[in-house]
């Protein structure tokens, strides 16, 4: 039975948005012509598109080649072994063999690379919006850089998050961005190390900000080194009587703000499969802080910004 | 347009310059201020370009163009989703200027769920059909009606007083 039916009721209240929406638009700021700023970005979108097609079709050409040639490279521990030893040629070293320009200067602090046994994972493309910077946009060494520090966090996350979030894979929009899906389900996940900057205060020791009970949760949590955290439960978005749930820990580091978030697949309404003590496990490992104190005596992202809202 | 498909871009400079008001007057009715319309209108050209060989082509390019707005829209509240749960820092929505009945009606629109507000905006701005609304949102069509009838009745409870103050005056 169709409980809402679009009839004569309904027709007055529609007619009123109608006309207020008439008179929002018509009174619209006016437009500059976008035509010629459109045509460049395109132009551009197109050319990146292409390189990215163009750059998985040189992979595959390079992993066939080396696959053919050196049948028998590595330790040969199962079918990963050989693919695993060319990944790990493939993605500059952070810490061995050749090491990347930007982090042969200070070796004080520097991290030991978390172990590598598994073969590079393929980094999730999405396509900047504008006025949007992508890793593409970097200088080569610097991309490859913060390339190699994505996968090795990549596998660390894979292997400390609960299985339900399926593979872990970086993205290829910033350092701080990757995801997680399995079963056709998607599931964003942000771990981001962010010099805090000029900014007066620690955004982590500010307290929490208490929304609605039902949508939006927030509670302190101990990491080891006395380090406080803020963890955050948020109902995202709803659909058809379901809430969409994303979990996030924040923690102030040394001079920057450690973000690692997860959030929910927004077309298949299934909230991310972890809750806020299992982000906080992942927190407290030393091996996800090993990352974390590597990213923040080396930085990858830029200082501390707000994020418009609306 | 090019009817063949290839990517001159002749034709799509001819159609984006017919269409980007419209578009715009769309945008501004999604984001509710002029530089987040502008921007999402930028956007949807850009991606219009890119695959112009393939939206030139459609029964519709306008139609096509309305698609890729309304779902860059949704895409880009849930990437500020995104940035809100991992950033938290979020700023005030710039302020909405205009004539009472505009302010009202954008504040009553801006306390709608991305997707409701789309689904209005494309009901009674677009005037789509359900059907029509449903395939764009690749959702079902009693979930049109039964948000577009809540969305409605919170937009008239906070118009109303206005609208007849406006007409009956």
């Amino acid at each position: 039975m169709d409980i809402f039916p679009e009839g004569a009721p309904q027709e007055s209240g529609a007619r009123l948005v109608r006309e207020a929406m008439a008179e929002a638009a018509e009174g619209a700021p006016p437009l500059p012509d976008l035509v010629p700023v459109a045509l460049a970005e395109g132009r551009r979108r197109r050319t990146r598109a292409r390189a990215a097609i163009g750059g998985t079709a040189a992979g595959v050409v390079v992993l066939g080649v080396l696959g053919a040639t050196l049948p028998s490279w590595g330790t040969g521990t199962g079918t990963g072994g050989g693919a695993a030893q060319v990944g790990a040629s493939a993605v500059p070293s952070m810490g061995h063999g050749t090491p990347s320009p930007t982090l042969t200067t200070p070796a004080t602090g520097f991290p030991p690379p978390p172990s590598f046994t598994e073969p590079p994972r393929k980094p999730v493309h999405v396509e900047p919006t504008t006025g949007e910077s992508s890793m593409a946009d970097l200088p080569a060494a610097e991309r490859a850089r913060q390339e190699e520090f994505q996968q090795k966090a990549a596998v660390v996350l894979d292997e400390l998050l609960p299985a339900a979030f399926g593979t872990v894979r970086p993205v290829d929009l910033a350092v701080s961005r990757y995801q997680g899906g399995s079963g056709g389900r998607v599931f964003p996940v942000v771990f981001s190390v962010r010099p805090t900057g000029d900014e007066p205060g620690s955004p982590t020791q500010e307290p929490c900000w208490y929304g609605p009970e039902k949508t939006y949760r927030c509670e302190k949590a101990a990491l080891p080194g006395g380090i406080t955290a803020r963890t955050v439960t948020a109902v995202g978005s709803s659909k058809g009587g379901k809430s969409i749930v994303g979990v996030s820990v924040r923690f102030t580091f040394k001079d920057s703000t450690v973000v690692l978030s997860a959030d929910g697949d927004d077309s298949a309404v299934v909230s991310a499969p972890v809750t806020v003590d299992q982000l906080l496990h992942v927190a407290r490992d030393q091996r996800f802080l090993r990352l974390v104190r590597y990213a923040e005596a080396f930085p990858m992202e830029p200082g501390r910004e707000s994020v418009h809202g609306g | 347009m090019t009817a063949d498909g290839s990517r001159d871009s002749t034709g799509f400079e001819e159609f984006a310059r017919v269409n980007q008001r419209r578009l715009y007057r769309t945008a501004y009715l999604l984001c509710g201020d002029a530089e987040s319309a502008r921007d999402l209108t930028q956007t949807t050209l850009a991606k219009l370009f890119q695959y112009w060989h393939r939206a030139s082509r459609a029964d519709d390019p306008a139609a096509y163009a309305r698609t890729v707005l309304t779902r860059t829209y949704l895409a880009e509240r849930r990437r500020r989703l995104r940035d809100f749960l991992a950033h938290s820092h979020v700023d005030a929505p710039p302020s909405v200027v205009g004539p009472e009945l505009t302010v009202t009606l954008l504040t009553a629109l801006s306390e709608l769920p991305p997707r409701a507000r789309a689904m209005v905006v494309l009901r009674y701005w677009e005037d789509l059909g359900v059907q029509t609304v449903a395939e764009l949102l690749r959702c079902s069509e009693s979930t049109v009606k039964s948000q577009c009838s809540r969305s409605l009745a919170a937009l008239r409870a906070r118009l109303g007083d206005r609208h007849l103050y406006t007409t009956h005056s």
